[in-house]
Formats: C-alpha cells, structure tokens, sequence
C-alpha cells in the first residue's frame, strides 16, 4: 500500500495505528512553495513556468501543440504570428436583474425564491439535514431542460429542478418549480442515488473525520504540514468523491449508496494536500470507516 | 492583470459589445469596440447579453450561442448557431451540448471513478489566468458549491480565436494564381479539476461550419497508484520503481441536435463494402448504402462506417437537406461496463436523461441509469446523440510533472449546410455541380 519514494523530505510515510498517510507536495501555480515543490527526489520540476506568468510573454501563443491523435480533429494549429498575441482580458461579473430571461441561468433572486417554494411545510417540518437539524439538505437547484414538447418553443417557461437530501429517510427528492407560475410541476423521491455531495456536506465530513480517532493520521499530517492543530474543517480546502459500497466492501460501509458516503479530498489552507482516501465517512450514520 | 470594467452608465450595452469584441486578428488588443450589425435575430429560446457568445470571423462566418453553468455537468452550450457569409439567417445546429459523463476505471480494479455525477467535476472550476486565455476574454461564472467557498464567482470561461492553418488550398488556372485561405476558429474553453486531475473542456467553431469538441486531461497523475501489479501499470520512478496504475478515461458528449431550428431530425447510417474488381475492371470497387435509423440505436464504430443527423426541414441552394456528419478522433472503446460498450448511442429525447452513467435524476421504476439501457425500441424523433470517446491510459516517463495535455474527442462535420464551400472566394462562386453542366 505505502509508496516507496527516493528519500526526500518532500515525502514522508507515517503509520499510525497499521494506517499509513502520506503527504504530496502537490503543484497549484502560485501557491506553490519554492522549496517544497520537487515532488521526486529530483528537483527537475523547479523551472516549470507558472501560468500567471506566462501570459506577458506568450508569443506565436496560436500554436496548440496537440498530440498526434487529436490533431486531425481539432485542426492543427498554424499561424506564425509575429507579435505576441495579447493575454486575455478577464471581464468583470454583469450586475444581475431579478429575472433571467429564456436560457439564462438563474439568478440569485430566483435561486432563493424556488428554493423557498420547493421546501414546503411538509419536507421542512419532517426532513433532516446533515447536521441532524430540521429540513432536508439542499443539494443543488439548476435551470430544468424543457419537456419534448417545448424543445422548439421560444417561449416554454422557465423551470427549476430542486433537489435536496433527507436524511431522515436517506431519500433524494427532486422538486421542478416553475418560475413563471411559482407552482411545483413535480416531485421526485429516490432511494439510493447518490448526487455529489454539497459544500455544506462536504464540511460536515471533515468535521466528523477531524474528531474521530481514525482522523488522527489527517491531524498529525496537518500538524507536520502546518505546524498548527488541525480543529476545524475551515483550515482545510475539501473536496469530495461518492463512495458506494460493492461486493468487497468492508461490512462497516457495505451500505454505502443507500447511505451518503463520501471520501475526502484534503488540502491544507495554505499548504499541502493530504491523501485521506482510505478513509470513508457515512454520513447517515455519522462514522469513519477504512476501506481497502 | 487588466479587467474589463464597464461603467455603471454603459453597463447594458457595454456587456454587449464586449462579447462582440473577441479579436478577430492576432495583433488587436481584446476590448470594447465597434458594435457588430447583427442580421435577423434567431427564432429559437434565446439569453441576455451577458449569457451570449457571438463571434463573426475574418471570413465572415458568425457563430452565436447561449451559455450556462451546471452543477455537475460544467458548462452547457445552447442553441448553437452557424451563419457563413451570404446566409441571411442563421441556421442553428444544436439545441444544447456539454459533457455526460467522465468515467476513469482503474486497471486493478481497485476504483472506478464517476468524474461527473460523483465527484465533483462541476464544482471544480479553476480560475484562469489571463494567459490562460490568449487573445481572448475571461468570463465570470457563478459556480453552484464552488470548492472554494470564499470565492463563487469563478474567472472559468474563456472565449477566444484561433487560427487553424490552411483553411483550403488550390491552384489557380494561371501559374501564379493560388487560391488559399487560412482559417480561424471560435474557441470556447473552461478547465475543471476533479482530485488531482484538471480536464480542459474545448469546444471549437470553425469559419467553415466544423465544430470540434475534445477533453484535454492534464494535472497530475493519482499519487496513490503508484503499486500497480504486473501487467496494470507502468515504471515512471527511477528503474523499476513508481508504477502508475494504468486507467481509462472514457469521455461522454450529450448533443440535442436542432438543425433549422427544429428537434424533429433524422439519423442515418452509411456503410461502405469493398468488393473484388468486375469483371474486366481494373480496381476494386466499394458500394455505400444509407440505413434510416429510426429507433434508438447503440451504435458501434466500424471500418467505412458514419452517422449523421439531417434537417427535416432546412434544405440549402442546391436543394440538398442540411446535415452534420460525426467524425469521430480515436477511441479505445473500454469493454468493462454496458455502457462503454458503444461508441454513439442515438435516443429519443427524455428530459431526465442527462448522464451517460449514474444518472441522478429519476427516468421511472427499472429505466435505468444509464445511456445503455435507455435504448429501448423508441421511435426517434428527436434524436438526442451520446458519443463515447476512450483513452487507455498507460502512463509515460513525461507524465510528471505536470502531466502533459492529453486531447480525446470528435468533430461534427457540416454535410450539404451549404450548398458550396461556406470560404469559396468569389471568382470560383459559379463552379457549383459537374464542370460540364455548371450549376
């Protein structure tokens, strides 16, 4: 399982309690210390150009330099230009009206405003959110394609679909709102569908992965990284994969899927990413678990 | 780091002209400048300004299109429409596209990765930097989740030409008359990170109707599968250390096709079978014959073999329905998982399909989660087409560090949109049909 790397202090094996973490240095543009950056023993990777500083000097920038393989589709690049082509320019956020119109996305007006018409009395009083309060967990709230029949149409109405995470019932339930009507079109509930989990999830993750024993690894590795006790899930950048269970499966976690689980992609703020992807959190049953 | 900042006074039209002012030549510094004249106005659903991509390109070709951001399939393309000079309308093509799916299976079988429905693809949009964008503008988009939290507002679309080299090439009647064109192109791109990959999702408008779209998979390598066992993986450490897991990433496209701006179209088939010569012939010869497909097919790719999808409604002057064709790059088509096993899938339209595996939203008791099991006899009459394009991975010495970009993808090629080469400069306007016959 341990990766044997040349001997750097880039890389280093911990094992604590048969259960061994590593840290990767890992490159993110700017944010990437000067002396740590090597990621084997060779410290090849130093030179490497960093976008933010490419731009000025980007000349002939046309040129996309594609595989073999791709270039008879996209075309291959060409024109030798003989001025430098200029970095783009990054436009400033449109000030939003209330309203999108025909294909726009939703503004934060209308976000609020489905979210607030799909959680009705029932799903709010009844629900549970991942925390274990009161009303089910929103997930995500998107513009809804249209049906078949207004596929053509210029004028079909403008639909949300809701969708949000009861984990009362460990159900997943999708609510179409339309925008022009302000009517539920539909209710959806599922069993078993895992979406990507929210940030609100993901962090509720972390938390219980910081305070668990099975975390003990993720707090030293932080404490080496950053030299700081790691309390709280707001030192961390996090990122999030579904875990569903399969035959091999660990009994703690075989039911993962019908139960949200997740696995935790690290990043200490400011520094390192840590690899805790041993490590499972069942979220609907709020505890750790190894696998593999 | 310039940003565009637009006055309180101009804001509405300002946003306009800034998407109009995408640099059509290499040297002219992106900014606001002289409002494009737009023909008619398109028919179909349309976007405000600031959700719009219009590009006209040196050769007179315009390209316009609605964007929007989703929280697991990234950015969406709507109504997409091609206008070349000397179309007074623009003819739409696609209804919507964007990704259905990234799946990465790993050659151990250890992990199996669901890049869009599982792990976060859409809440990874990464900022880019303005060279990231060259010639170009960065847009902000809102990203549902974004990861991180303190900043939802991404600097994650760019837009931007390019040029693709020889657009044509042909020798003129006199010995010093060339006739040539270089072409350009309407690039569309954001990068998503997911774990320690980061795909480039680049769709690509050509001044002759071709659009192009690939995933580029850059970023790192998975530093935990570095132990592959015989047979799964590949040294990339020093001697016989470091061996990366091999994996496949197998990208799915989702096109809702609206040619003329109908979603009525029609799917064909064509294949093509070499015979012997006749007798007394000199050559082999080859027969191609037309298959209507007017089911839901899972199609497989196969030698002389190609779909395309026709307009019921749109002819162009040469009376010829408008079509495009799918061109699809290479593909290593993973046989692991049912749905991998086709490398274009063509089904009815149902709006809860969006995902070619996982598919989160409900399509009814025992329809299935995948694009696969959708195929299921259906009529078809608006044709939605999923195409599969696969990459085995099998990692190299130059995949650290980082990983270099990789491109998978396909083009949707125009057949018969016009009625000549959409770039045909004006002295070869009337060699139209048989040279004998003229137009």
């Amino acid at each position: 399982m341990p990766k044997q790397w040349d001997s750097s202090d880039s890389w280093r094996n911990r094992g604590v309690g048969g259960n061994v973490r590593t840290i990767v240095h890992r490159h993110l543009g700017k944010v990437v210390a000067g002396a740590a950056m090597a990621v084997t023993g060779t410290a090849v990777m130093v030179g490497i150009t960093l976008p933010g500083s490419a731009g000025a000097d980007d000349s002939g920038g046309q040129g996309s330099g594609r595989t073999a393989q791709q270039a008879g589709q996209a075309g291959h690049a060409g024109g030798r230009q003989q001025s430098a082509v200029q970095p783009g320019v990054v436009e400033r956020a449109p000030a939003e009206g209330d309203t999108g119109s025909g294909r726009d996305p939703l503004t934060d007006d209308e976000t609020e405003r489905v979210e607030r018409l799909a959680l009705d009395r029932g799903l709010s009083r009844a629900g549970e959110n991942v925390e274990g309060g009161r009303g089910p967990q929103r997930i995500t709230v998107d513009l809804a394609e249209p049906e078949v029949g207004e596929l053509d149409d210029p004028a079909a109405p403008r639909r949300a679909e809701v969708s949000f995470y009861d984990y009362k019932d460990d159900s997943l339930v999708t609510r179409t709102v339309n925008l022009d009507t302000g009517r539920v079109e539909a209710t959806d509930t599922q069993h078993g569908v895992q979406p990507p989990l929210s940030r609100a999830e993901t962090v509720e993750a972390a938390r219980l992965l910081i305070a668990d024993p099975l975390g003990a690894g993720l707090r030293a590795d932080h404490k080496d990284a950053t030299g700081k006790k790691l309390t709280d899930p707001d030192q961390l950048l996090l990122n999030s994969m579904v875990f569903r269970a399969n035959p091999g499966t660990p009994a703690p976690l075989a039911a993962c899927g019908e139960h949200r689980c997740l696995r935790l992609f690290v990043k200490a703020k400011n520094g390192p990413w840590i690899d805790s992807r041993d490590l499972v959190v069942d979220l609907s049953a709020r505890k750790v678990a190894e696998v593999g | 780091m310039r940003v565009n900042s637009i006055s309180r006074a101009g804001r509405r039209t300002a946003v306009g002209l800034s998407v109009a002012a995408l640099t059509v030549g290499a040297t002219t510094v992106a900014g606001p400048a002289a409002a494009q004249t737009r023909a008619a106005p398109p028919a179909a659903a349309d976007c405000s300004a600031a959700y719009r991509i219009e590009q006209k390109l040196a050769a007179g070709t315009t390209w316009t299109m609605c964007w929007h951001y989703e929280s697991e399939a990234g950015l969406v393309l709507e109504n997409v429409s091609y206008q070349p000079k000397g179309e007074s309308r623009p003819i739409r093509v696609l209804t919507s596209a964007k990704l259905a799916q990234i799946h990465v299976p790993y050659d151990d079988g250890s992990v199996e990765y669901d890049d869009l429905t599982g792990a976060g693809f859409g809440q990874g949009l990464m900022n880019m930097a303005p060279g990231e964008c060259p010639g170009g503008t960065i847009r902000t988009v809102k990203v549902p989740d974004a990861w991180d939290p303190e900043h939802p507002n991404v600097n994650g679309l760019c837009t931007t030409t390019r040029s693709r080299g020889h657009a044509y090439r042909m020798q003129g009647d006199s010995a010093n008359k060339v006739f040539q064109q270089q072409g350009k192109d309407l690039l569309v791109y954001t990068v998503n990170q997911v774990g320690w990959y980061e795909y480039i999702t680049e769709w690509r408008f050509q001044d002759d109707g071709t659009i192009n779209m690939n995933v580029g998979a850059t970023g790192s390598l998975s530093p935990g599968d570095y132990d592959a066992g015989d047979g799964r993986g590949w040294p990339i450490g020093k001697g016989a250390k470091g061996y990366a897991t091999s994996h496949s990433h197998n990208v799915f496209w989702r096109l809702n096709f609206g040619l003329d701006g109908t979603s009525k179209n029609k799917v064909e088939q064509y294949d093509s079978v070499v015979s012997p010569p006749a007798q007394g012939g000199e050559a082999p010869r080859n027969k191609t014959t037309r298959t209507k497909i007017t089911k839901e097919l899972a199609g497989d790719a196969k030698n002389m073999r190609w779909w395309r999808v026709v307009s019921t409604t749109g002819k162009n002057k040469d009376e010829h329905a408008r079509s495009y064709e799918f061109v699809p790059g290479a593909s290593s088509k993973y046989p692991g998982r049912g749905y991998t096993k086709h490398d274009i899938y063509f089904t009815e339209y149902k709006k809860c399909e969006q995902f070619a595996s996982h598919n989160i939203r409900n399509c009814g008791t025992g329809a299935g989660k995948s694009v696969d099991k959708w195929v299921d006899g259906q009529a078809l009459t608006h044709p939605v087409g999923w195409v599969n394009i696969g990459f085995h991975h099998v990692a190299r010495d130059e995949d650290q560090q980082p990983m270099p970009v990789h491109w998978q993808g396909f083009s949707l090629a125009p057949r018969d949109v016009t009625a000549m080469n959409p770039l045909t400069p004006p002295e070869l306007a009337d060699q139209n049909g048989s040279p004998q016959n003229g137009s």
